[in-house]
């Protein structure tokens, strides 16, 4: 199959198929002459001849065949339906300035969300992190320690808990040496004295009168070395 | 610039004078061509407006380097499609020339164009919406390959085809006269 023989038909003769080739032709319009051949050929072909008079039969049909009409008012059913349908078409040039408008308009939004949005995360941002590299500085350690005596050294700055740990921890050893005291007391008041006979624990209660004086001597071995690891002391003078 | 370009320039820059010239411009050819594809006037008309409508939708998206008649029939084609595939299996018969304002046509000629019309309803509709483009509107080879998205060697097919059915159809419905003259016998034509 070709365009010159679309419809092949294999009964049929190369003259037939030459003859349904030009009548083809004759149809389209174009210039067309019958060759002697062809002629020849149609004089001993019905089918030939019948053919190319049905050809013309159609040709002269189509000539006075009514071309379809749409009603006299189809233009304006179309244009109503036109703007029903899409009526921002109707007036193209202001539904174009109103999208114009409206996207720049969200556009301007969505960029100052957006840039609020930035700084807010970046300040917190910022701040998040100056306040974790922010040190105390030496100075206002110093400030939180407790009071000294001007010849004893400088202890070491401590962290604030161990502060807090240390001054919970001098209030409870304050208050037993102050019980205790009252107890040695007590009890030198109510045991008569022997001669040349010294207090039953004299270091303990040198140790505790001195730390009265300090006010930061421990009772206990134990609180002893906890204070010594919070506030490390020269070496105890010579008895 | 084409006569196209300048009437879609108008209509985009939505001078309403332009949408009416278009339409009137080529109304018949869509409705001609949606007519002889689904048969019935009614339809037809309903179709032609769908295909005005998607016309001015998509007139941004034309390209203003080529004719505007292709791309509007190819348009009306694709809507003539699709509403044949969404219809029912059996079409009803409509009696097209009684319905259709025609010139004044004699007897013969009124009973020949019967005919003729009776053929086309036979034929698949691709073959119809083709023969229609070609002997109705005159289209050219390549104006309807460009419609139908086929190369032109497929239109010419479909087209001799139809003629050969039409052809057939007269022969056996007698309208071929038994003229067996010299003259009925040659083509002849300059």
């Amino acid at each position: 199959m070709n365009e010159f023989n679309p419809s092949p038909e294999p009964n049929l003769s190369p003259e037939c198929t030459e003859n349904a080739r030009r009548i083809q032709r004759f149809l389209d319009g174009e210039s067309n002459w019958d060759t002697p051949q062809l002629l020849q050929h149609r004089l001993t072909c019905q089918q030939c001849r019948t053919l190319l008079r049905t050809a013309k039969v159609l040709q002269a049909g189509l000539q006075n065949f009514p071309p379809p009409r749409p009603s006299p008012d189809f233009t304006n059913k179309v244009l109503a339906r036109v703007e029903q349908e899409s009526p921002r078409f109707v007036n193209t040039r202001s539904s174009s300035r109103r999208y114009s408008r409206y996207s720049w308009g969200a556009f301007a939004a969505v960029g100052m969300a957006l840039s609020l949005f930035l700084g807010w995360f970046t300040f917190n941002l910022v701040l998040t992190t100056q306040v974790k590299r922010s040190p105390i500085p030496p100075t206002q350690l110093a400030k939180l320690s407790l009071p000294q005596e001007a010849n004893t050294p400088q202890p070491k700055p401590l962290g604030e808990k161990a502060r807090e740990t240390r001054g919970l921890f001098l209030n409870v050893a304050k208050n037993r040496l102050e019980r205790t005291q009252r107890q040695a007391d007590l009890l030198a008041a109510m045991t008569p004295k022997k001669e040349g006979e010294e207090d039953a624990n004299p270091d303990t209660l040198a140790e505790a009168k001195n730390g009265m004086n300090r006010a930061i001597e421990p009772f206990t071995g134990t609180a002893r070395r906890a204070l010594e690891f919070f506030n490390p002391r020269p070496s105890a003078p010579p008895k | 610039m084409s006569e196209d370009a300048i009437l879609v320039r108008r209509i985009l820059q939505g001078d309403s004078s332009a949408m009416r010239e278009l339409v009137s411009r080529f109304q018949r050819e869509v409705y001609g061509l949606c007519v002889r594809y689904v048969g019935s006037p009614h339809d037809a008309e309903d179709i032609s407006q769908e295909v005005f409508v998607r016309v001015f939708r998509s007139l941004k998206s034309w390209d203003a380097n080529r004719p505007l008649r292709p791309w509007i029939s190819r348009i009306a084609v694709n809507r003539c499609r699709t509403w044949l595939a969404n219809r029912p299996k059996r079409p009803e018969p409509v009696d097209f020339l009684h319905e259709t304002p025609a010139r004044l046509i004699e007897d013969d000629s009124r009973e020949l164009v019967d005919e003729i019309q009776k053929a086309l309803d036979l034929l698949r509709p691709d073959y119809r919406g083709v023969f229609t483009m070609f002997h109705e509107q005159g289209c050219s080879y390549d104006e309807i390959a460009e419609v139908f998205d086929r190369p032109v060697g497929t239109i010419k097919t479909w087209l001799h085809r139809a003629r050969t059915e039409i052809l057939s159809y007269l022969q056996n419905r007698g309208m071929v006269p038994k003229d067996e003259s010299a003259e009925s016998n040659t083509l002849q034509t300059e």
